[in-house]
């Protein structure tokens, strides 16, 4: 019976896949949007990487666009500023909405005056997608712990594979790079990472070694490579300024 | 004798660019080469060169032209003013705006979407170089230019044109062939589903032609879609070199 049961892979670990691969037959566990069924046979939709743990099959893409999802952590750049809400552009096809409401500011205080004034156009913000049914634009919010106007520090994006891989897998690497920096790092959902509270030098190198291991190669990367990197990259600048 | 009463095929069975009636014109592709659009590829069929670029999902304007299940595509083929060897004004013309709807349903066979309601999906093409099999050549660079910028879609296009010169089935026509030939199919297909999604005809052939025209397609198709997926992935495993280089 669970010899029916079991699905049988085409594919092996840290596979790249392309549109149309077979990744496997028969009946096949996954969460993935990417992977796609015809008859009892799984394609894969993208060019991506596959995980494959216990017979379940996860599928990073190389590129993909954002999707908001309720509860998701973004960093949204004020683009529009409307009588009762903010348009905000958080690196997806959809553009975010904050509605008065959802900030403290107080409703009946709200005009488009005292709206510029508490955001402007080209402030970045860090927000929470509150809800997103696909019907209506994106829903954010400003309430809640940490989240608000970015005043300080720079926001840098990365491709959405190196920031789903620093969000789910591999938040050692984030963590390292903000101890061996002495910053705070915050990695947003839509690939979009704010790096703040250190000098602007350390600010510099953490952005330099995100970038650095902003390649579809990042998995070989490992904690030890990039400390090093660091410190090479930190020499290098403290001499120069003599 | 073709329609122009030039002889196109010698009597060894040599075409008049020196390939053999099945063979391809030599074929290169390139993906990745915009930075500004989310994916693009450069694919050349011998002498003709098409570049695809591919912007989004992204939000559709104006905003009444959105679908609220779907995403919309919108296609623009497009011949360059210097692609040709007259000038050709850069004004759309019929053929190209009947190009661009071809093209486009092609596309909408294997692009999955449902995934981005109210969206819009804008791929541009541009003819760089004109000679022969220009509306397969668009196809095979649009589909990896969609694979490139990580839209989903069920499989890579990949299309040939096979036509019929002095009474011979040839395979890849070029366009001395195309206006001297006595037919022009081309095909594109969904290799791994074995789906087609593009046929047209253009002149007669008969049953047993058409038969073994598309087996002569398929068989290119086949042959070039195994270089477009080479091509993606050498631009992952490129990075990576380049990486390790540095």
């Amino acid at each position: 019976m669970n010899e029916i049961s079991k699905p049988m892979l085409y594919v092996q670990q840290r596979d790249i896949v392309l549109p149309g691969d077979l990744i496997a037959e028969g009946k096949l566990e996954t969460t993935s949007i990417y992977v796609y069924k015809e008859g009892n046979r799984y394609y894969s939709s993208v060019v991506g990487m596959v995980e494959v743990k216990d017979d379940k099959i996860a599928l990073t893409p190389m590129e993909h666009a954002y999707i908001p999802r309720p509860n998701d952590m973004v960093i949204g750049l004020i683009t529009d500023v409307g009588p009762t809400y903010w348009e905000v552009d958080i690196n997806s096809p959809y553009e975010g909405q904050l509605p008065v409401g959802e900030t403290i500011l107080r409703q009946t205080q709200a005009t488009v005056d005292t709206l510029r004034k508490f955001l402007g156009i080209g402030d970045q913000v860090l927000l929470k997608v509150i809800a997103f049914d696909r019907l209506k634009d994106p829903v954010l919010s400003m309430r809640g712990k940490g989240l608000g106007k970015i005043t300080v520090g720079k926001v840098i994006e990365i491709s959405s594979m190196t920031a789903s891989i620093l969000l789910f897998r591999k938040r050692s690497l984030v963590e390292t790079i903000a101890k061996e920096t002495g910053t705070a790092i915050f990695v947003g959902n839509n690939a979009r990472i704010w790096i703040s509270g250190g000098e602007p030098l350390m600010e510099d190198l953490a952005i330099l070694a995100l970038k650095k291991i902003d390649t579809p190669d990042m998995s070989s990367i490992s904690i030890s490579d990039i400390v090093d990197y660091i410190r090479e990259e930190k020499a290098k600048r403290v001499k120069q300024n003599g | 004798m073709g329609k122009t009463g030039l002889k196109l095929i010698d009597e060894n069975g040599i075409r008049i660019d020196g390939r053999k009636p099945d063979q391809l014109r030599p074929i290169s592709m390139d993906v990745g080469v915009l930075k500004n659009a989310q994916g693009s590829a450069l694919v050349s069929y011998g002498k003709t060169t098409v570049l695809a670029a591919v912007y989004g999902p992204r939000e559709a304007l104006p905003r009444h032209m959105t679908l609220p299940d779907r995403a919309i595509l919108r296609v623009r083929y497009h011949m360059a003013p210097f692609s040709t060897t007259e000038r050709k004004s850069p004004a759309p013309t019929r053929r190209e705006v009947e190009l661009s709807k071809v093209i486009r349903e092609s596309l909408e066979a294997s692009v999955f979407t449902e995934l981005y309601p109210r969206t819009t999906i804008d791929i541009f093409i541009e003819v760089l170089q004109a000679d022969g099999g220009t509306r397969t050549t668009s196809l095979t660079a649009a589909s990896m230019a969609l694979a490139d910028a990580g839209i989903p879609m069920k499989d890579l296009i990949a299309g040939v044109a096979v036509g019929k010169v002095n009474g011979k089935l040839v395979l890849d026509i070029n366009e001395a062939e195309d206006s001297g030939g006595e037919a022009d199919m081309p095909v594109a297909m969904m290799p791994n589903l074995g789906k087609i999604v593009l046929l047209q005809l253009n002149g007669t052939l008969t049953r047993d032609e058409f038969k073994e025209a598309m087996k002569m397609s398929i068989k290119a198709i086949k042959e070039i879609y195994l270089i477009q997926k080479q091509t993606l992935r050498d631009k992952y495993a490129k990075m990576t070199e380049e990486e390790k280089e540095e």
